[in-house]
């Protein structure tokens, strides 16, 4: 039975979050963005039509870093770049509903669920250079439970984008929210950013660890502490 | 250089055709050190320029990379992205600009030495070339000096000059390892790298905790199996 919550009574549903466009992704201190219900910004279609100039950017780069486009280990590079970085944004080109394919399920269970240690590789929006860590996700269900492998698919499709660590961890917990109308999600990601360790400060064990807390996580610390400590452990 | 005493209160050193003039008491070796601090900061200003003129072409090509993605480069969060990739790209790629000369510094030594040197666990962060994605891990060097000993730092700088290039990890590694050899001439070189590579974690394959290990091993290090296992031995613990 969810701490805090009497016998009988049925948990506060969370509120919904608004619906923002896609173009306003990234203002922070805003509403968290995408809603799983919007449309996609990008196509099968558009990555064909795009490869050419992504290409041409590439040699671009590679010359400007002093390098040889034409000698053999570079020749192919502009398109290979070009294809990888349309594959680490591909969260762009997919949406919630697709990936949730119906997967989700009456059951009368009101214990905590939790998915840890999920892998997550996203690209920081700042400098273009991958951070990589551990997402654990824990939800306290409303007589509805989603197929386990789909909370590894929310965390994909928002992880695939050019990113905030902060940001990702919210979208993460609010697309679960309007999904499922859980009585509440908790969101812990645990990340090593290459733009500190590999640049600039050049730090190499630290970690950026971030948290969405809703609804009865939010609001019960019995809750939110029995989560972490099963993270945890 | 010439000495030559000036009025009563400097006195000027001459090198070559340049006059730095130093306060009186000031002793000789400060004013080396002056001089040296002004060239180096003549070179660090044209190799800062260099990398300037590059900027605004990296910037236009993260721009369109960005569009070209499906993201919106006017909004708060990317505004400053294609400067910072520039400069972050910049830098991962500043081995280009530096060369092993500049680093050893001299800091190669007449030592009566002839074990095993080895220096592990050197944080190694690198550009795959085939899809300008992170390659990072660890490098261990070890060489058998013949009378001559570098000073230990100068290896992890001699990785980073290699590492911080487009590279090919076999490549890297046979690179570090002759940089040692040309720069001691040992009696044997080795130098294993373990890394994980990011184009094969993030994407293609996708296997998680693979790594790819490399190994050059050149003089008696490769002839010798008794003394390359010793280095094995002695890098795993």
């Amino acid at each position: 039975m969810a701490a805090g919550v009497g016998p009988g009574e049925q948990p506060p549903p969370l509120p919904p979050p608004a619906l923002k466009s896609r173009c306003a992704q990234g203002s922070r201190g805003a509403q968290p963005l995408d809603s799983w219900k919007e449309e996609r910004t990008r196509s099968e279609e558009d990555n064909e039509l795009h490869l050419p100039s992504l290409a041409a950017a590439y040699t671009t780069i590679l010359r400007a870093l002093g390098e040889d486009p034409e000698r053999q280990g570079l020749l192919k590079t502009p398109w290979r770049a070009a294809t990888a970085m349309q594959f680490f944004t591909k969260g762009y080109q997919e949406t919630i509903t697709d990936v949730l394919n119906d997967a989700i399920f009456d059951e009368d269970h009101d214990e905590m669920v939790i998915v840890k240690d999920i892998d997550t590789f996203s690209l920081c929006e700042h400098h273009l250079v991958p951070f990589v860590g551990k997402v654990h996700i824990g939800y306290l269900p409303n007589k509805r439970v989603l197929g386990l492998s789909k909370l590894a698919r929310i965390v994909e499709i928002y992880s695939r984008r050019l990113q905030v660590q902060e940001r990702l961890t919210k979208q993460i917990a609010v697309a679960i929210t309007e999904a499922l109308q859980p009585a509440g999600v908790g969101v812990v990601i645990e990340a090593t950013h290459m733009c500190m360790v590999m640049r600039g400060v050049q730090k190499m064990n630290s970690k950026t660890v971030t948290s969405t807390m809703l609804g009865v996580f939010r609001e019960d610390p019995k809750t939110r502490e029995e989560f972490l400590t099963l993270i945890r452990s | 250089m010439e000495h030559q005493p000036g009025g009563a209160d400097v006195q000027c050193y001459y090198n070559g055709d340049v006059q730095y003039p130093c306060h009186k008491g000031f002793s000789d070796l400060h004013c080396e050190m002056r001089r040296a601090l002004k060239q180096y900061k003549l070179e660090q200003c044209s190799q800062e320029e260099e990398e300037g003129d590059m900027l605004p072409a990296l910037e236009d090509a993260y721009t369109t990379i960005l569009k070209g993605l499906g993201e919106n480069p006017a909004r708060q969060g990317l505004l400053l992205t294609p400067k910072r990739a520039a400069k972050a790209m910049q830098f991962l790629t500043k081995g280009y600009q530096e060369t092993i000369g500049d680093i050893l510094n001299d800091a190669v030594f007449d030592e009566d030495h002839d074990e095993l040197v080895i220096v592990k666990d050197i944080d190694m962060f690198s550009l795959c070339e085939h899809h300008l994605v992170p390659f990072f891990g660890k490098v261990h060097i070890g060489y058998l000096p013949r009378k001559r000993v570098v000073g230990l730092s100068k290896l992890a700088r001699i990785v980073e000059i290699y590492s911080r290039r487009l590279q090919v990890q076999e490549r890297l590694t046979k690179q570090i390892a002759l940089a040692i050899t040309e720069a001691l001439k040992p009696a044997g070189v080795a130098v294993v790298i373990e890394a994980s590579h990011m184009c094969m974690v993030m994407r293609g394959v996708q296997k998680m905790n693979s790594r790819t290990v490399t190994s050059t091993m050149l003089g008696v290090l490769r002839e010798d199996p008794k003394t390359r296992e010793e280095f094995l031995a002695l890098i795993k613990n």
